[in-house]
């Protein structure tokens, strides 16, 4: 058995891509780390999160099973390969204020969630949005 | 009786030249953006990247807000546009047909007042000459008639001095040749003289207006022109400092 892929290695592509954003990227060969994407051009910009889930043993740290990449878009379970290539890289900073962002900003004419419509470009000069209060 | 509100003051109201609807949708967003707007204003600052996120889709909202606005105005004023160079058109084509005829007949008209001032100033200088004479003679006549102790004599002269005088006086005043109207219904036309200046030395009169706002504007605009072209070489323009604002 092998131990689990380390934090740093495992986050090396995503910090790289950070401060290069032209960073290549392989199509077949999804990165961990938190990321936004768009279903659509206008669209609401979409929480991605790619990790390695991995399942050690508690008393050696060693991995039972091998490793497996994990995706979560919107909150909703994804496959890796599906999402990857449209996801561009953000820091854990930005992709929390982005989920902030999904849960506090609502759409002024329909009193309704404004990032809730994902295939749907939105319509900012039908909202006005404020400053968050602290 | 005399009360009584004038006719037509029942009719309905004209109706307006926009679609209520439309405008009444941009106004009350344009309400709510202002007040989001002074919100921000409020805020004073904006402290940190997830605020200036947010601020980038609100002044995003605001110039795409606006920008539909502008283009609600320009669709309601189109078909009123439209209406008002089709009426401005109809009647050009006669303006331009009397202006040229305004400006053919009148320049003929001017040809002949030149001549007709000519003449009068030809015949003013011949009224000052003769009445200059006439000074001349009736001081001569004075002077005689006084050395000889002609009573009658002197108070003649006198008489021609003053009537001297009184010519030279009218002769002296300036005439401006003007054509009456021949009907009566029109006006008096004249050489109308307009002051303007015909420029020798560009660089003495830029120096004697080089204070004036204008002239920086009118300087500022070329010198932005030719900054801002796409075949601008890189180097400074002579008296300017070459500046990459930044805003957004």
């Amino acid at each position: 058995m092998r131990s689990p892929t380390p934090i740093e290695s495992a986050l090396a592509w995503h910090s790289a891509a950070l401060a290069n954003p032209d960073l290549p990227r392989t199509e077949s060969d999804p990165q961990p780390g938190w990321y936004k994407a768009q279903l659509v051009k206008g669209g609401p910009w979409l929480a991605v999160r790619i990790w390695i889930e991995a399942k050690t043993c508690p008393g050696t740290g060693e991995l039972t099973e091998p490793e497996v990449l994990r995706a979560t878009r919107a909150g909703e379970p994804v496959r890796p390969e599906t999402v990857w290539l449209s996801c561009r890289p953000i820091t854990a900073a930005d992709y929390g204020a982005l989920l902030r962002n999904i849960d506090a900003l609502r759409c002024a004419e329909r009193d309704a969630p404004l990032m809730a419509a994902t295939r749907v470009a939105v319509d900012l000069a039908r909202t006005p949005i404020g400053p968050r209060r602290r | 009786m005399n009360d009584l509100p004038p006719s037509t003051h029942n009719n309905p109201p004209e109706p307006l030249p926009y679609d209520e609807t439309v405008l009444a949708d941009i106004r009350a967003r344009a309400k709510q953006f202002s007040a989001t707007a002074g919100d921000w204003l409020d805020a004073g600052k904006i402290p940190d990247e997830e605020q200036a996120q947010l601020a980038a889709d609100f002044i995003t909202g605001l110039r795409k807000l606006k920008k539909e606005a502008e283009a609600a105005q320009k669709a309601a004023k189109a078909p009123w546009a439209a209406k008002a160079d089709i009426a401005y058109a109809a009647y050009k084509p006669s303006i331009e047909a009397l202006q040229r005829g305004i400006d053919k007949v009148a320049k003929l008209q001017a040809d002949y007042l030149r001549e007709k001032q000519a003449e009068l100033d030809r015949q003013k200088a011949a009224e000052r000459a003769e009445a200059q004479r006439k000074t001349a003679e009736a001081e001569a006549a004075l002077a005689a008639a006084t050395a000889r102790n002609d009573v009658m004599g002197q108070t003649e002269a006198e008489a021609a001095l003053k009537a001297a005088e009184k010519e030279t006086k009218v002769a002296a005043k300036d005439v401006r040749a003007t054509v009456a109207s021949a009907t009566g219904g029109g006006r008096a036309m004249g050489l109308r003289q307009t002051r303007c200046a015909v420029v020798r030395n560009i660089n003495a009169l830029f120096l004697h207006y080089r204070d004036a706002p204008e002239v920086l504007a009118c300087l500022e605009t070329l010198a932005n022109r030719d900054y801002r072209a796409a075949a601008w070489n890189g180097e400074e323009i002579p008296g300017t400092t070459f500046l990459m604002r930044e805003g957004v």
